[in-house]
């Protein structure tokens, strides 16, 4: 029976995405009712402005003015209250563990383009083969930070993978699910694996008020639920090692991410749950692109678009714009941008070489 | 040893400065919890296989020679002794009755995971050509292996084979094998006994294990429960299954494999129901004997299948090395015992029969097996004055087959019965309604069972093992819990349907030859002998046969 109900499901989703887009492209009043207005992470005042309103009392354990508004207290709340459904397979967040997989291939096809695979020697190492796909824990040696990590679905995979890695949410509920979840896998105990796996409850300001810093950083799906997405860029790009990586992904603002994301998965398929996402949080590639150059002091290296495909119930990656992340099976994988990038995308960046960063925080 | 010592550093460094955080110090007393655990033998793996046949040997092959999947801990529980499996040496003269028939497919399957290569040659029989044709009618269709068309993309196996894209660098190299193996014209199949696959599958296990692979072979050890542990005094693994063994050992996995076979206990325990029916119809296997000077076949019908569609149920005759074959003959319960006791000669003349008698003439020999099973006439001499007289009709009898029917080529007799050969089972067919739970997922058999008429059940259950070891293969790259349904859902959705097509128009295809309904009769006739003329037809059904649905798609 229970494979009935998924077949069933599986139909039904393979009719509705074709629905959204025909609806998308025929009916241009409701586009026009989403006004995309640009948005600029320049504009400090207006997001200064209704954090400020918001957040009165929320900033009690802070001191730097720039970094206290990046938490946005309502949507902690949100993601609290579903934090037991983290790991149910067919819950809420079914979604985004059918996005785990190309994440983590997204991660690893990144760091190795930017060299952060080779310098640490992990694979390769017994048989000579260079292939990096066919080591069992290419990112060991790694440290990796995860920001807004939520009940640990691509935490536990990096340290899966062999990586270090901190996972750091501000919800404590999130953080007592992860921690929960991470000891049923005797993998993830940072005995019997090379990767190891922790999680905080913090914020990311509060960790770097401790200095630390990461060889990678990312944070999936955060940044359009943050309240400053300016100062959440500034705050990830100083957490990041020089010459480490960034990984960012989010969503961008257009009529069709509006559909997929709102219409069609919070509203039509009930495939995540009503008030999930705020379309005018989201955060066009251009817009994500001149932010982490100018805010977090990253060179931007890639941007990519993922997108589900009802057919074979998948998410899976489309080609990005410099044609480099292209080696992709599947229906999306023909798929270029700018329509690639419309919803769902993430962005890869490096941080330059210590001397380098100098300069430019001193210019 | 410095790596440990530098994890105790680090884990050193790590817990004052997260002083006010618990996480680490509880990590510490799970350990201990767990140290304890051990003592009551429970061990913990990644990967239980429960039941060693050619599926769950074939998965723990497959999982051993991957590269990734190889660091995973495995183990295979069979309550059969498997180490007899390497002994096997057999006579040239001796052929187990099990024969399978192993599409291309397949046998690039075993090639990448090394056991095709442990099997003796001599003992694996291509088979280049199919003669198929129906009891009632005559009407026939004949395969050859040279029709089949290997670069053509064909719209039948889009629609069965899925849409499913395969992860991108996983199993590229699968498919160019694949596609390696189409570009010339090989055998429709090869056939060997399955006693002959489980000694090559053996002897790599065997092999990985002395690699220093993590594989644990529990032969002659019967699973005595499973289990998952919930609650309090659980684990910390609460929701692994847990195998308990009648050695008093207990296993806890993340990922359970049902190779069990068609009342597969791990089923039970996913609470996965399985549906079908059971034929009123048994298979009768054993190894026959053959003067392939006696066929009029092109080359003494050398690796040539034979199969005839009778009222009680196909009969067929698969080619063996050295003037032998496999039988493998469905037909009613009763008739099917009555077989078994026949002494060899009579059988022997009953099985000629049933390749060239009619179907009334059979319904009279049958009916002249004593309770005893002791012929109540001469079958030879009955057979030889039919056969007589059925030469001089024959003339009248072709015109409602068909025309073509006058150059048929003729089967080799069959002159003796292997002793102890003749084994009688019964048919069913079933489809598990899933395939996977939450850690639990189930391959060959267990997921589902077929008619042996088309020789697809030991196929199937290959083509599902090729696909699992992908799928966790992936999973481990991408550093999923290869226990998570999730994880196990791409296996599902690709074998699911392609096994749903298979039973279903194997099934369809038994029901349509087991009668002797004229009308119906007459339009099989006409639809097999249309499908013999239309070479693209004819050409996807052989492919799908084959099972080179897939790589083709993919190219």
């Amino acid at each position: 029976m229970a494979s009935i109900g998924r077949i069933t499901t599986r139909i039904t989703r393979i009719s509705s995405p074709h629905h959204v887009l025909r609806r998308s492209i025929l009916q241009p009043a409701t586009a026009r009712f989403l006004t995309t207005t640009p948005r600029t992470f320049h504009s400090h005042n207006s997001f200064n402005d209704t954090t400020a309103a918001n957040n009165n009392n929320n900033n009690n354990n802070n001191n730097k003015e720039d970094a206290i508004y990046t938490v946005n207290k309502e949507e902690i709340a949100k993601f609290a209250a579903m934090s037991d459904e983290w790991w149910a397979p067919q819950g809420p967040f079914k979604m985004l563990h059918l996005m785990n997989p190309p994440r983590i291939r997204y991660i690893r096809n990144r760091l190795q383009a930017s060299g952060a695979l080779s310098k640490n020697g992990a694979f390769g190492a017994e048989s000579g083969k260079e292939e990096f796909s066919v080591g069992r824990f290419p990112l060991q040696g790694l440290s990796i930070l995860d920001v807004g990590c939520g009940g640990g679905l691509l935490a536990e995979a990096l340290a899966r993978l062999g990586a270090k890695v901190t996972g750091l949410d501000a919800s404590i509920e999130n953080i007592q699910m992860a921690r929960i979840h991470a000891k049923k896998d005797p993998l993830l105990n940072g005995v019997s694996a090379p990767g190891s796996l922790e999680y905080r409850h913090q914020t990311a300001e509060q960790l770097l008020e401790q200095g630390q810093q990461f060889d990678v950083v990312c944070s999936m799906e955060v940044i359009e639920h943050v309240e400053n997405p300016a100062g959440f860029l500034k705050v990830l790009g100083q957490l990041i090692k020089p010459e480490g990586d960034l990984i960012l992904s989010t969503i961008s603002r257009t009529p069709l991410s509006y559909f997929l994301t709102i219409f069609a998965a919070e509203h039509v398929m009930r495939m995540v749950p009503v008030g999930t996402h705020h379309w005018s949080k989201y955060i066009n590639p251009d817009e994500l692109h001149k932010g982490v150059e100018e805010l977090s002091k990253c060179e931007v290296l890639n941007i990519q678009g993922i997108g589900f495909n009802p057919l074979s119930g998948q998410w899976e990656l489309t080609r990005s714009r410099d044609g480099s992340g292209s080696a992709e099976a599947g229906l999306l994988g023909l798929l270029g941008p700018p329509l690639a990038e419309a919803s769902n995308y993430f962005l890869a960046a490096k941080k330059p070489a210590a001397a380098t960063v100098a300069a430019d925080g001193s210019s | 040893m410095s790596s440990l010592l530098a994890r105790a550093v680090r884990t050193g460094i790590r817990n004052p400065l997260s002083s006010r955080l618990h996480q680490p110090m509880a990590a510490i007393r799970f350990q201990s919890t767990e140290a304890k655990a051990a003592a009551t033998a429970t061990e913990e793996y990644d990967v239980v296989i429960v039941g060693g046949g050619i599926a769950g040997s074939a998965l723990a092959c497959a999982l051993a020679s991957n590269k990734a999947s190889s660091t995973l801990k495995i183990a295979l529980i069979e309550a059969f002794d498997l180490s007899n499996h390497i002994k096997w040496s057999p006579r040239p003269d001796q052929y187990s009755n099990r024969v399978s028939s192993l599409t291309p497919k397949s046998v690039a399957f075993l090639k990448k995971i090394g056991v095709w290569s442990e099997l003796d040659s001599s003992r694996v029989a291509a088979c280049e050509g199919m003669q198929v044709w129906d009891g009632v009618s005559g009407a026939r269709i004949t395969f050859d292996a040279a029709d089949v068309d290997g670069i053509q993309s064909s719209f039948l196996h889009q629609v069965f084979s899925g849409n499913i894209p395969t992860p991108p660098g996983v199993n590229s190299s699968t498919n160019q094998e694949n596609l390696d193996g189409n570009k010339e014209a090989s055998p429709l199949a090869w056939m060997t006994e399955n006693l002959h696959v489980q000694y090559g599958l053996q002897k790599q296990l065997v092999g990985h294990q002395a690699r220093g692979v993590k594989l644990d072979i529990f032969e002659k050890t019967k699973v005595q429960g499973i289990t998952t542990e919930q609650g309090e005094s659980a684990q910390p693994q609460g929701d692994w299954p847990a195998v308990q063994l009648d050695n008093g050992k207990t296993l806890v996995t993340r990922l359970l494999v049902g190779a069990d076979g068609v009342n597969s206990p791990v089923r039970s325990f996913a609470k996965i129901e399985s549906l079908g029916w059971d034929y009123s119809q048994f298979g009768l296997v054993g190894t026959l004997q053959i003067d392939p000077s006696t066929s009029t076949a092109p080359g003494q019908g050398k690796g040539i299948a034979w199969q005839r569609f009778l009222p009680t149920g196909p009969i067929a005759m698969l080619p063996l090395n050295n003037g032998y074959a496999s039988l493998v003959w469905s037909t009613t319960p009763k008739i099917a015992q009555d077989l078994k006791k026949l002494p060899a000669r009579d059988f022997c003349a009953l099985v000629n029969a049933a390749f060239s008698a009619s179907p009334a003439e059979l319904e009279y020999l049958y009916k002249n097996i004593g309770p005893n099973g002791e012929p109540l006439v001469d079958f030879q001499k009955e057979i030889e004055w039919r056969t007589s007289v059925h030469d001089q009709e024959a003339s009248q009898t072709m015109i409602r087959g068909g025309s073509s029917s006058q150059g048929d080529a003729k089967p080799p007799r069959v002159v003796d019965v292997q002793e102890n050969s003749r084994a009688p089972f019964p048919l069913r067919m079933r489809n598990s309604s899933s395939y996977v739970e939450d850690r639990v997922v189930l391959v060959g058999d267990a997921a589902h069972t077929v008619h042996p008429l088309a020789g697809q059940g030991l196929n199937q259950g290959l083509a599902d093992v090729e696909c699992l070891a992908r799928v966790i293969e992936t999973s481990l790259l991408s550093g999923s819990d290869i226990g998570n349904i999730h994880s196990l859902t791409p296996y599902s959705s690709e074998r699911f349907l392609p096994n749903l097509a298979m039973l279903g128009t194997v099934d369809k295809l038994s029901k349509l030859y087991n009668t002797d309904f004229g009308p119906v009769v007459w339009a099989r006739s006409l639809g097999l002998t249309a499908v013999d003329k239309m070479g693209p037809i004819k050409n996807e059904i052989m492919r799908f046969a084959m099972g080179l649905e897939e790589p083709s798609k993919r190219s």
